[in-house]
This record gives structure tokens, sequence and C-alpha cells, in this order.
């Protein structure tokens, strides 16, 4: 099956982590001014893509920053080599800070405009659980207010390493940290379970999920949703510090703050 | 003094929480459960049973790769329930608790601790 679009009506992103969570093979063809690229994907992971005579990952890179153009998605067709070997989340993560640090516009649409219904079709999803190619500049825009209410939940609990609130794409959009922790790794990682867990539960016909903890000899790792599943609010904190019962507390009380922070 | 079967012990814990238990499973990490109990007789534990060993792993990959230690236990809180899961011994195995949210948290948790060696000493290894 074969998909066409244009990148105005879906940005490239957006189309990627859908290929990335839908677990599709196949390939990604984009045109744009007589320039042509391609993505391939295995089970959800990137595992090629070309523009011209180049491949490679630098070459995704590239790709990404496309903001125009039109797209075929061709399912089953897979790559006759590989020459990308990074976790689909991990090559987004740093596609997107590449971005950031050239100060490339981001690939980003209209979301007030229609998502063309075959590509939702193609990935069985209803178009409201389609991500906003809005949210980037909302959630920078947010960020100021969290990051105060962040601070303010550092100076309440002893023994904390990270607080950060996090997007189910992975990427945090505001955090704090206290000695040489990796928040943005730390988030993607942390994310990756927090999926499984919500997948679990929903299988399992368990209920809707509330919270996650996870205790480890060192430390406590706590995630909570904000309101809805878009966000959670991530801690982690020294075990040896830190009363389980407190940090439960505070990361419902700060949830709340957070989740009223964020526009409706 | 002998050792208390696993049937025994997991018999023990169910009467311990009351109307509050909803299952109990000694699981293997390759997913297959080798002893469980549940309030409800037609509860069929094996799909929990492989999801949560997939959770374990994961849990302990990440938690690896983010250098915040070795996994002991985790707690998912649903709008129905609590889902306590913890590793046994060498973490060949885990141990999983499924409660109501009306539980008390503290209890469970204490429970778990109070019995975790029991019931790895109970385990054939």
């Amino acid at each position: 099956m074969a998909v066409q679009g244009d990148l105005s009506e879906i940005s490239l992103i957006n189309l990627i982590q859908l290929n990335c969570q839908s677990e599709t093979t196949g390939r990604l063809t984009l045109t744009d001014q007589g320039r042509q690229a391609q993505v391939f994907f295995e089970s959800g992971e990137i595992v090629h893509a070309t523009l011209g005579q180049r491949s490679g990952q630098e070459v995704f890179y590239e790709i990404l920053e496309w903001c125009s153009g039109e797209f075929v998605l061709e399912a089953g067709i897979p790559a006759s080599t590989r020459t990308i070997h990074t976790s689909c989340s991990d090559l987004l993560l740093h596609g997107l800070h590449r971005l950031d640090e050239k100060g490339a516009p981001q690939p980003t649409t209209n979301s007030q405009q229609p998502l063309p219904e075959d590509v939702g079709k193609l990935f069985g999803l209803e178009k409201s659980t389609l991500p906003h190619s809005g949210d980037t500049r909302m959630e920078a825009t947010m960020a100021q207010n969290m990051q105060e209410i962040l601070t303010e939940l550092g100076k309440e609990v002893a023994g904390l390493l990270t607080a950060a609130v996090v997007g189910m794409d992975g990427l945090p959009i505001a955090d704090i940290s206290r000695g040489a922790v990796d928040v943005e790794q730390v988030s993607a990682q942390m994310t990756l379970l927090i999926k499984l867990v919500e997948t679990t539960t929903e299988k399992l016909g368990s209920g809707t999920v509330q919270d996650y903890l996870l205790t480890t000899d060192k430390a406590y790792l706590l995630l909570r949703f904000l309101g809805n599943t878009q966000y959670y609010l991530g801690i982690s904190a020294d075990r040896s510090q830190v009363n389980l019962g407190k940090i439960r507390l505070y990361s419902r009380v700060y949830a709340q703050k957070l989740a009223a922070a964020m526009p409706q | 003094m002998t050792t208390p079967s696993l049937e025994d012990i997991l018999q023990d814990i169910q009467n311990q929480l009351g109307s509050d238990f909803i299952a109990t499973d000694v699981v293997g990490m390759d997913g297959l459960s080798i002893a469980g109990r549940a309030a409800n007789p037609n509860l069929d534990s094996t799909a929990a049973a492989a999801r949560f060993a997939m959770v374990m792993k994961l849990a302990s990959n990440v938690t690896e790769k983010i250098g915040m230690g070795d996994v002991e236990d985790s707690l998912v809180t649903t709008t129905d329930a609590y889902i306590l899961t913890r590793f046994l011994g060498d973490g060949s195995y885990y141990w999983g608790i499924t409660v109501t949210i009306n539980a008390t948290l503290g209890l469970v948790r204490m429970l778990m601790s109070e019995y975790a060696n029991q019931i790895w000493e109970a385990l054939p290894h």
C-alpha cells in the first residue's frame, strides 16, 4: 500500500515518528524542487537514508530540515543496505537538537490543517492521536513557567537528582539537575519505559497509568503524568536522602502545578 | 524446620491482603509464571506475567544505561490498581502482586519486602 501527501499537510518529523511508533517496514520517498530523498524503515527503526548519491546518518539529519515537498510512503519495501544503526528515538532527538543549534526553521506544519486521512488510516491511528506540529513553539513558551516550578520542587526535596517535564517524544521541555546527570538521556530512556508500562496496563485492562515508580539500589525514579498522557513529570532522587512517601506526595502536588501551567 | 511451599506462602499473602488482593505471581524472566494465585479463579495471569517480564527487563536496561543502579522493584499506579513487581534473589525471577487502589500501599510494600527471601528460598534453584 502506498500513501502520498504533502509536507505542508503533515510535518516530516511527525511522519517519521508515526513510522517508528507503528513499527513500519517500508520506504519513504521525498521530492522537493528537483531533489529526491529516501528513508527506509525496518520494524520501526530507521535503517537507511539517501539524498542524491549520498547515504547514511548525516544525510538523514539533512533530510530532517526539509519543510516542504511531497512524500510517498510505500509499505513493505526493505532497504537494500543498512547505513544507520542508531535507534529511531535517538536519531530524532539528535536531529531536533541539531536543528535547534543551527537555528534552522522547525520542520513543522500548520496544526490547524487537517491531516491526510489516508496517513492516519495507514498507521491505524485516529487523527486526534497524531502529534501536532505546533507543539514545538508552544513548548518553548511553556518551559519558562515549568522551569520555575521545577526549581521550587528542587528546593523542597532534599536528595533530588533530576526533575524534568518530558513529552512522550522523549524530549524534556524543562528540567533541573544536580550533579553530572544527562537529563536528555534519562528522559529518552524513561519515556521508552513509561510507554511500555502504558501499553502493558492497557492490554491487561488494568486501568489508566497515573504514575510509575522504579526503586533501584541507589535511587527512586518516579514518573507521573500531567493530567493527560502527552507529558509527564520525571523525578530521580538519591534513595539514601529522600523519603518515598514524601517524594510521592511532592510529585502529586507539583504535577498538578505543572499541569495547570500548561495551555488547555 | 521445613521451608513452606511457594503455594503456602502465596496463600498466606493473599490472606493478609484480604479483599484488596487481586492476584500474585512468581515469574521467571522468560515470562512464564511458575506459581500464582488470584482472587478471581477465572483470571488468566499468563499475559500479565509475560508482559511485566518485558517491563522488568527494560527497566533494568534503562537504569543501567543511565547509571541509576540495579532495579529492586517497581510500582505502577493506575486508576484501578497498584501493580508491584520485585526481583527475587539473583534476578532470574520476579514476583508481582496486584491489589486494588484501596489497598494500603505501605503494607503491600512491607509484605513484599518481608516475604521476598522466603519465596526465593522456596524456589528451585
